[in-house]
């Protein structure tokens, strides 16, 4: 199942919407970001399936984690923007 | 001879032993917390959140965010006082500060920082909230208040303060050394609690806590690596990484979240039976002097005896195998207030692992002292 990325801002809120995804029963784990994908580098992300990738942004953002940016996962585990 | 052990007041000595189980495990597996992305940086990373959520939940808080991890309560003083003391401003203390509030204040004078120490009488918390009311005015931009002196056990009504600096805008710190783990505090209230892990939340020492109120900033004390933001040759403005560069201390926080969570299991009022009935026996011998007042009093018991010196009698009382603390306790201001300055006085404080049977040891061994003046 490919997977999409949402980028957060710190390790801390990654953890928190994890916390609060896996709460809701999704799966969801951490993962870093390629270097030059934030603006300002060394970003961390949520990673959830692809299709249920609205509904955790609408999620985290109803529970103050606001989410602007996403990216979706290749099939070798690389980074793209979502196609 | 076993020691009874009753410095408790200073760092807890007997810790939980899922405390240092939490830490062993943490040691070896435990890498950069949000340094990479493999499971020994992801193990960190969940270590420092536990330990947030742990405090979160034993504080009262809505969110881990505004829990900053620090190396002791020292260390949370000094960032919250050295952001919030503006230049050409006064900031009010009560009498009973300790020397971690009262140096970093010391140090701000240059700058042109006023402390101002306020008369606050012993086991009179309605004074105290009156010397505070009387005290804030504009020229005030901030208040350090201890919520338990470390010294005499007395409970100051920092809520109450806290109401006050609130309805003027001006921002309060609370030294919460003496008490965290052994009163209810609320993080989600008025001003930044400033704690260690190692007294009573039976954490390791290197340890302590900041808690951020809501909507709550400060400047970092220091600047380095958070592991996130990295292009940025600025400190985030997010919490916890504005407050917390460099590498973490994984294991004590796996240690301190262990504390928290036996306290979070247990209760945490267990001490105050025990600092009643030391409080009531040493006052029973003639010639001993008890700092006490049960219904503002908690953790540490004060005493002198009579013609003798504190040091000297912590010292007698330590080749009898009992450890407490003599002299002025980092806190001179503290004694000032109270007239003790000049021999300090020996303070006996309790643990979890402190029986009726230990008071009871302590009292027999200071009638015996006394018998030798």
């Amino acid at each position: 199942m490919p997977n999409a990325l949402i980028a957060c801002r710190s390790v801390t809120y990654a953890q928190r919407a994890v916390r609060l995804l896996e709460k809701a029963g999704m799966r969801a784990s951490m993962r870093r970001l390629p270097a030059d994908l934030p603006e300002t580098g060394c970003g961390h992300a949520v990673r959830v399936e692809r299709e249920k990738l609205t509904q955790a942004m609408q999620m985290m953002n109803e529970a103050g984690f606001p989410t602007r940016v996403y990216f979706c996962e290749d099939e070798n585990g690389g980074v793209i923007k979502c196609p | 001879m076993p020691l009874i052990y009753l410095d408790n007041a200073a760092t807890t000595l007997h810790k939980p032993p899922e405390v240092g189980a939490a830490m062993q495990r943490a040691l070896n597996t435990c890498g950069g917390a949000g340094r990479g992305g493999h499971a020994a940086a992801q193990k960190a990373a969940e270590v420092l959140f536990d330990c947030r959520e742990a405090a979160a939940r034993l504080f009262q808080m809505s969110g881990p965010d505004r829990v900053i991890l620090t190396c002791n309560a020292t260390h949370a003083l000094n960032m919250a006082i050295k952001s919030l003391a503006k230049p050409g401003k006064s900031v009010l203390i009560s009498g009973y500060e300790h020397n971690a509030v009262v140096r970093p204040l010391g140090s701000l004078e240059a700058a042109g920082v006023k402390t101002v120490p306020l008369p606050t009488p012993l086991f009179e918390p309605d004074a105290v909230v009156k010397r505070f009311e009387e005290a804030l005015d504009d020229s005030v931009c901030l208040a350090v208040c201890i919520h338990v002196s470390n010294v005499f056990g007395f409970v100051l009504p920092v809520e109450r303060v806290a109401e006050l600096c609130r309805a003027r805008g001006v921002p309060m710190i609370v030294d919460a050394s003496q008490s965290a783990g052994l009163l209810p505090i609320n993080g989600d209230l008025y001003p930044y609690w400033c704690m260690p892990g190692h007294k009573s939340l039976y954490g390791p020492q290197g340890t302590g806590l900041l808690l951020v109120p809501p909507g709550g900033m400060l400047a970092p004390l220091m600047e380095g690596g958070t592991g996130g933001d990295s292009r940025n040759p600025r400190m985030p403005e997010y919490l916890p990484d504005r407050l917390e560069a460099g590498t973490h201390n994984a294991p004590g926080a796996a240690g301190l979240a262990a504390g928290i969570r036996y306290l979070t299991k247990n209760g945490t009022d267990y001490t105050a039976p025990l600092t009643r009935q030391t409080a009531e026996e040493l006052s029973g011998i003639k010639g001993v002097e008890v700092y006490s007042n049960p219904a503002c009093q908690t953790g540490p018991v004060s005493f002198r005896i009579e013609g003798k010196d504190s040091e000297t009698t912590a010292t007698l009382l330590s080749d009898r195998g009992i450890a407490v603390r003599g002299g002025l306790h980092c806190a001179p201001l503290a004694h000032n207030t109270v007239g003790t300055e000049a021999t300090g006085t020996a303070r006996a404080a309790f643990s979890h692992a402190n029986t009726a049977r230990d008071i009871a040891a302590l009292v027999r061994a200071v009638r015996e002292i006394k018998a030798l003046a």
